[in-house]
């Protein structure tokens, strides 16, 4: 492939996979990629010798005009979203740069600078990313970018030697550069498995800095906080009568789950089933008012967390207590007690509710990462709902917490929950007739809006029934008898009310509508309610052994106040049958995505740790007991210090390699003796350096007879005795000769006579 | 002691010298503030993206020390230089490796103070086992020896970060020799054409058999002979000693109270320019100047002894203009002496005997 071509095919690859990362960090609006897409494919067609370059070309001064006014736009953005920073419209901007510079692609200048955004739009990719696909991208990204390097710094080359600098001196070398730029034989396939095997080598260098580095969040300029993306869409507000198909493919993962209990279970098939029937509660609700759920906020309906720390490991705990429940739980190992434990890792969500299976009793929030700056702790809401909350905290103390955060980037905890499906075995609640006057007052009120045959409807519906149960079950019932699930939903714009519209007109709806009905219905006939929103069920992860839950599973469900049973969860939805197991392709991608999770994104001083410390067992030292069910040994001085020797000798022979192959050439070239050589040999040099300091130098190039000869003619004292000795030395070393001792102890004793005349 | 400090300095001598370039000063620059990005965010892909930066740094400096290995740097001096005309300095590269091509290659010249010339000599790809010649245009601004001392190898191979350069170890002296200059006097070029015709009317071609040389332009024809010219299928012409009459000898005035560099210069460079005139023009031609004597003659090489002769001569050597005894006896002397504006000529006939001081 012609050179100009391979550099301008490297270069857009470059640039759309740097845009492909970005795009899969999901912060784009699709206006925006759609309209850069559209750029990019126009911006290949774009050379300077065709019509659209041209175009271009004539338009140069439009565009400048365009770039500065989109700057000072992006920089009035950005100045006004102080104080919490958002630097997404200078993202814009560069992306308006990218392909404009693209589309105007003339000379190298315009290449490098295609690579350095291209270079910030990754920037912008890994600032974002939280996709396990940005492992991809950027895999492809450092490939394609060694390549882009060296394609553009030959091509500077070529352009310097045979344009610049003898541009003035003739045309012809223009021509030349022209010739080299269009050649084929500038760069081969060798040329890209070398320059490949080099993006590897840079690959796995820049996982082994990205391990290695120390993680010490410093934060000194804008606090250091990355900004939270991926945030799934799980909402705070419930409001009926939103016209329209609700989505049910919705694939982003909420939470993730490992439940002991459901993990030991050896059957699949009753796996399933429990998964299924497994509802993880979020946020609720108790007031309904014009056509949408709130809460009243009161203080009596405030959540009641108490909080203890753990000294051993800085943990905290926190016991959720039942205001109306009698002999509540007051330590954690009687609060525990039967329950069901879960460890659980929240996503990015736009509201971080502490997610948990139905009746939450216990908070385990673990320890700060070592090094983090930020913290993420528990926060009592109402109705016994608890919220996540970050905080800055002190890098060196982390429980000195600094100011609360209105980002949130996840967060993992284990919880201990309780069944709420209705007979608890963890003690008594009060009767309705027990409690306060007005204790359960906001979860009794109905709007005054409300149409009047609703309360009608309630009547006859629990008609004859004495208890709150059997009211439940009787309005489970009607609304399961009446009205269908659907997700497509239908709406009778005359009637003002969508709950009154769902339970007269409509025959269908979705599980907010049956919520919501469910709940109102109880209320008009005295059963205290409150609307509750999470997701149902999951999906088994075998390779992982843990459940993950998408947004698709989103529901929301009511808990009843049936006196002595306390608070219990209905759900009045018509029940659905839904996979409760992944495809292998899919539990291959939730691994991938958590391990991404754990071990990428959220790598912290900790895991480096525990990292080292998994090394070093490798390599067969000692932990000193900080990985989970290993005691603390010690790696002894001695074996470090030889540990540390070995190293230190492995570097010194490595960097002088060149030097000991110098010197063994120099010593072979000299002639140098193998070690045990005879006497004779030693003798022979002690004496030839003696001749040599008293002004006759052995030649390199002269035989041992040569020398002799010319030693010869000069005034030679001990002349016969060198001739001797020359002897005795060439028959020792090139006739393989034994010397007797007696004649080797009498050249040495003579030798010393040998030497110059005067 | 001084072979102790020695032998240090060697010891701790790197065998490559590495120099930023401006893009290389940039690109860690920008690493160090990645750098800082990742510590102060703790944002972990970042870390991913500055371990990419300082990789790639690290790639580049093993690349370009594996481009130079095993490579074979040549220079291929030019058979003649004169001041002021532009030359070709011929450069060779042989790449020893046996798989892999270097790529990028600059080769310059190091002058007397190591410093590099100005002109290089830049190969972009040579591949593995192969060897590639190329050539940079220089002019060197004096006449005299120029001595070159070795050859610098560098690469900014593969990304232009950094500059890697080898020094081998490659003396050379360039003799260049004086700038030629127009010889147009009309009344001396006819006056020595009159003076060669009236003593030898059959040119050159009337004297002794000297040997034979290959055709040159404007060589009469009649001169070729043509049984070498079969035998080794080249034209070559037959070459005969000149009459005595043609002799010349041009003679370098040196050491004049008025002479200035300058004047001096200009007075060698028509000296050498006249000289190469004369031969042109079948004289036996001869050279005085400084204290040596170039004895007059035809052959092939003696266009350079005389140039060699004025390439080296001292200015400053004063009196000893004068030639050695029985030096152009009986030829045509032509003195040459440094003046203000233009050389001046004087034409006069040596005497047999040596005249005084």
């Amino acid at each position: 492939m012609r050179f100009r071509l391979v550099h301008k095919l490297a270069t857009f690859l470059l640039a759309g996979t740097a845009l492909f990362t970005l795009a899969t960090a999901a912060v784009l609006p699709p206006l925006t990629l759609v309209l850069v897409a559209l750029a990019f494919v126009l911006s290949w067609f774009a050379d300077p010798e065709t019509r659209i370059g041209g175009w271009f070309d004539r338009a140069a001064i439009a565009f400048n005009v365009v770039t500065l006014i989109f700057l000072a736009f992006a920089v009035f953005q950005v100045a006004r979203s102080f104080p919490d920073v958002d630097l997404l419209p200078f993202l814009d901007f560069v992306l308006f740069l990218l392909v404009l510079k693209l589309c105007q692609r003339r000379g190298n200048r315009d290449y490098l600078q295609v690579f350095v955004l291209s270079f910030l739009v990754m920037l912008a990719g890994a600032w974002l990313a939280v996709s396990v696909v940005f492992i991809v991208g950027f895999g492809v990204y450092v490939l394609l970018a060694t390549w882009t390097l060296v394609l553009f710094h030959l091509r500077r080359e070529i352009e310097e030697n045979y344009i610049v600098h003898h541009a003035s001196e003739s045309r012809a070398e223009q021509v030349t550069a022209t010739r080299v730029l269009n050649s084929r034989r500038v760069v081969g396939l060798s040329f890209f498995a070398t320059t490949g095997a080099v993006a590897l080598v840079v690959m796995l260098g820049s996982t082994f800095v990205f391990a290695m580095v120390p993680r010490v969040g410093l934060g000194f300029i804008l606090g250091g906080v990355r900004r939270p993306v991926g945030i799934a869409g799980f909402t705070d507000e419930v409001k009926l009568g939103m016209q329209g198909t609700i989505s049910t493919d919705n694939q982003t993962v909420v939470l993730r789950a490992q439940v002991p209990a459901i993990a030991a279970l050896t059957n699949e098939s009753a796996r399933e089933n429990v998964i299924s029937a497994l509802y993880w509660r979020g946020t609720v609700y108790d007031t309904y008012d014009n056509a949408q759920w709130i809460r009243s906020r009161e203080d009596k309906a405030r959540t009641q967390l108490t909080a203890s720390a753990s000294l051993r490991d800085l943990s905290r705990t926190y016991l959720v207590s039942d205001p109306f429940q009698i002999h509540a739980p007051k330590a954690r190992r009687t609060a525990v007690q039967g329950a069901m434990e879960q460890d659980l890792e929240i996503v990015a969500l736009s509201h971080p509710v502490a997610f948990a299976l139905d009746r939450p009793v216990l908070f385990e929030m673990p320890p700060p990462a070592t090094g983090s700056f930020t913290a993420v702790d528990l926060e009592a809401r109402w109705s016994d709902e608890v919220s996540l909350r970050m905080f800055r905290v002190n890098p060196a103390n982390p429980y000195e917490r600094r100011q609360a955060m209105t980002e949130f980037m996840g967060a993992r905890y284990r919880v201990y929950s309780r069944d709420a499906r209705g007979a608890r075995p963890d003690g008594v609640y009060l009767s309705q007739e027990q409690l306060p006057q007005g204790a359960l007052d906001n979860y009794l009120r109905v709007p005054e809006s409300l149409a009047a045959n609703v309360k009608p409807l309630a009547r006859t519906i629990t008609a004859g029934k004495d208890t709150g149960a059997a009211k439940v079950v009787a309005v489970v019932a009607w609304l399961r008898r009446t009205h269908g699930y659907t997700t497509n939903l239908k709406r009778d714009e005359r009637i003002a009310d969508p709950l009154e519209d769902f339970l007269f007109v409509q025959s269908a709806g979705h599980c907010e509508y049956f919520a919501s009905a469910a709940a109102i219905l109880l209320r008009l006939a005295g059963v205290p309610t409150r609307y509750v929103n999470g997701f149902l069920g999951g999906e088994w992860n075998r390779m992982r052994g843990a459940i993950t839950v998408r947004e698709n599973r989103a529901h929301s469900w009511v808990e009843a106040y049936l006196g002595n049973e306390g608070w219990v969860r209905v759900d009045a939805t018509p029940p659905m049958r839904r996979p409760a197991r992944m495809s292998s392709l899919r539990q291959l991608l939730d691994s991938a995505e958590l391990f991404w999770g754990r071990w990428v994104v959220e790598y912290s001083a900790s895991q480096q740790l525990i990292l080292a410390q998994r090394l070093g067992q490798k390599l067969g030292f000692h932990s000193r007991g900080y990985l989970p069910g290993r005691g603390p040994t010690h790696l002894t001085r001695k074996q470090a210090l030889g540990f540390t020797g070995i190293c230190v000798l492995a570097i010194a022979l490595w960097s002088q390699r060149k030097r000991l192959l110098r010197w063994r050439k120099r010593r072979e070239a000299a002639g140098a003796h193998p070690r045990g050589a005879a006497p004779v040999y030693r003798i022979y040099q002690t004496t030839v350096a003696r001749l040599a300091a008293e002004g006759l130098p052995r030649l390199p190039w002269e035989t041992p007879h040569e020398y002799l000869a010319r030693v010869r003619q000069s005034p030679l004292e001990g002349a016969t005795i060198f001739e001797d000795l020359t002897q005795a030395y060439t028959s020792a070393r090139y006739g393989d000769v034994e010397i007797p001792a007696d004649t080797v102890a009498r050249l040495r004793r003579e030798s010393s006579h040998i030497g110059l005349a005067g | 002691m001084p072979d102790v400090r020695a032998r240090f300095r060697r010891w701790f001598r790197p065998p490559r010298k590495f120099k930023l370039t401006r893009e290389g000063k940039w690109f860690i620059g920008a690493t160090l503030l990645l750098g800082f990005a990742a510590v102060n965010g703790g944002i972990n892909l970042l870390f991913l993206m500055f371990g990419m930066l300082l990789c790639l740094l690290v790639a580049n400096g093993v690349l370009s020390e594996a481009a130079m290995r095993r490579l074979e740097v040549h220079r291929h001096l030019p058979a003649a230089i004169h001041a002021g005309s532009p030359f070709l300095m011929g450069i060779s590269v042989r790449n020893h490796k046996t798989k892999i091509a270097t790529f990028s290659l600059e080769v310059e010249d190091l002058a007397a103070d190591r410093k590099p010339v100005d002109r290089r000599c830049f190969f972009l790809k040579i591949p593995a086992g192969r060897q590639q010649e190329t050539s940079y245009r220089r002019i060197l601004a004096r006449r005299g020896i120029h001595r070159l001392t070795g050859l610098r190898v560098s690469t900014r191979f593969p990304f232009g970060l950094l500059r890697r350069s080898i020094d081998v170890e490659e003396p050379a002296d360039l003799l260049a020799y004086p700038a030629l200059i127009p010889v147009t006097d009309p009344a001396l070029l006819g006056g020595l054409a009159q003076l060669g015709e009236k003593q030898s009317p059959a040119r050159a071609r009337s004297g002794d058999f000297h040997g034979l040389r290959e055709l040159r332009p404007g060589d009469d024809p009649r001169d070729i002979h043509w049984r070498t010219t079969a035998r080794r299928g080249r034209p070559f012409v037959r070459e005969f000693e000149e009459e005595t009459g043609r002799n010349i000898v041009v003679v370098l005035e040196t050491g004049g109270k008025d002479q200035t560099a300058e004047t001096f210069e200009t007075a060698v460079s028509y000296a050498a320019s006249l000289a190469l005139v004369l031969l042109h023009r079948a004289f036996r031609v001869g050279l005085v100047a400084g204290g040596s004597f170039v004895p007059p003659a035809t052959s092939p090489v003696q266009a350079g002894n005389i140039l060699r002769c004025l390439a080296l001569v001292d200015g400053a050597a004063s009196g000893e203009g004068e030639p050695p005894l029985g030096a152009g006896q009986g030829s045509t002397l032509l003195t040459v002496t440094p003046a203000p504006g233009r050389p001046r000529l004087e034409v006069a006939t040596a005497k047999t005997t040596r005249r005084s001081a």
